[in-house]
């Protein structure tokens, strides 16, 4: 056995036995019924309802032909979402945003889980790579 | 027959230390995300942070400010804020139901395949222990003569764990959502029992589909074990026991890290927040999928 075998075998260990922390931050209810497609929507915030149990926002999306769809987007907890630096100004009504998220199931709905909000000058109010984490059961 | 050693060294290092990493997995951590702050979200100078409001990067910078690691500490004094998300029971080692106990667990079942509609946390109902053992977005102990308190962020509530020699009520006079609970010392580990539930609860939902939940009757007890091993680590191990429901003991084995920087926060289950959430995001989850 060379001495590269054995590294790699000593990485693979490790790697299954120590896996990064993750998906501990648990959801408060099941993800199952969002789809696993992202979606990308710009619009304008409605609502942005700091609160418990999930912090969650209404935005404005209007399609080419003039149509506005509200679309209501989940995170996490308040906790939760102020380790991953949002805060309670980090929204506010009339805002112009990009929203990352995935949407549910069901045909029709305009509900979503949110992965990442953009301003419109550029800054990230909030990019979640634990979403895929919080879907899981 | 260099190799068959060598991969038989890894996989014995693996099973002696994979018990470890899921304990910790399942009670400790958050995985990084871009928009993570690398200083505490504070109220101001002098005010600390809450549990689940540190990530890793903000952790590791306390644990060092604090000089966590290598800390004196009495194995007696488990004062502190411990974990931010609970210990989470291991689903894996679920005891076989008795005939009632199915039909419990049954009765709990979803009427969606999602969101667990008969769950009581969906309307505030208290978590009741020991769900609050397995979900509480951390705790804190707090020593007295002659008790010791166990406060938690979740419900922003507490209990009492009798620790001057009373024994736990034989009849007692009214289930509570918390029991009631004694404590005392087996060496350096302190021993709380529980009795006296509210049916009501549930010992958890179950996380391994989120459809039902685990039920339990008056009769069940529960056994917990703490020890603090290091000054920044406590080992928690709880037994439940309820003949009713369970062929056999249930035993979770985890542990929880201090969080030296922090003060538990306010969380209350608010019926009119959760009123408002259910409407507009349960409701669409129960819409998809009928």
């Amino acid at each position: 056995m060379t001495l590269r075998r054995a590294f790699l075998l000593a990485v693979l260990t490790l790697v299954t036995v120590f896996p990064p922390l993750s998906g501990v931050v648990l959801a408060h209810h099941s993800r199952a019924h969002y789809g696993n497609e992202e979606s990308t929507t710009k619009g304008v915030v409605l609502e942005y309802k700091w609160r418990n149990p999930h912090v969650f926002i209404v935005w404005a999306v209007k399609d080419q032909s003039g149509k506005t769809t509200q679309w209501i987007g989940e995170m996490a907890s308040l906790t939760s979402m102020i380790a991953d630096g949002m805060t309670k100004d980090s929204l506010k009504m009339g805002d112009e945003i990009t929203v990352v998220a995935f949407p549910s199931k069901n045909p029709g709905s305009a509900e979503a889980l949110i992965k990442k909000i953009t301003k419109a000058d550029g800054t990230v109010v909030i990019d979640n790579s634990r979403v895929p984490n919080l879907r899981a059961p | 027959m260099r190799y068959r050693i060598i991969v038989s060294i890894f996989a014995l290092i693996s099973l002696a230390l994979l018990p470890a990493t899921i304990a910790q997995n399942r009670g400790f951590g958050q995985a990084s995300t871009s928009t993570q702050p690398d200083k505490d979200v504070t109220p101001g100078p002098g005010w600390k942070t809450c549990p689940r409001c540190t990530n890793n990067k903000q952790l590791a910078s306390a644990n060092k400010a604090y000089n966590v690691e290598g800390h004196a500490f009495d194995p007696h004094d488990l004062s502190g804020v411990w974990g931010n998300n609970g210990i989470e029971l291991d689903v894996k080692n679920v005891p076989a139901f008795t005939p009632l106990g199915e039909q419990m667990f049954e009765a709990t079942r979803s009427e969606i395949p999602t969101t667990n509609s008969k769950d009581g946390m969906l309307i505030c109902d208290p978590l009741g222990f020991p769900r609050l053992f397995a979900y509480n977005y951390g705790f804190q102990f707090v020593m007295l003569p002659d008790r010791v308190l166990q406060f938690y962020e979740w419900g922003h509530t507490w209990r009492d764990i009798w620790t001057d020699g009373r024994k736990l009520p034989a009849d007692p006079p009214q289930p509570r959502w918390l029991g009631y609970a004694v404590g005392r010392w087996e060496g350096d580990t302190l021993v709380v029992e529980g009795s006296g539930y509210d049916d009501r609860s549930w010992i958890s939902e179950d996380r391994r589909n989120r459809i039902r939940g685990f039920p339990h009757t008056d009769q069940m007890r529960t056994v917990e074990r703490y020890r603090r091993t290091s000054y920044g680590t406590l080992e928690a191990e709880i037994t439940i026991t309820d003949p009713k429901v369970f062929t056999r003991p249930w035993t979770t084995k985890g542990k929880v890290e201090v969080r030296p920087n922090a003060e538990l926060w306010e969380y209350f289950c608010v019926p009119s927040e959760s009123d408002d959430y259910n409407k507009r995001l349960i409701d669409a989850a129960k819409q998809s999928n009928k």
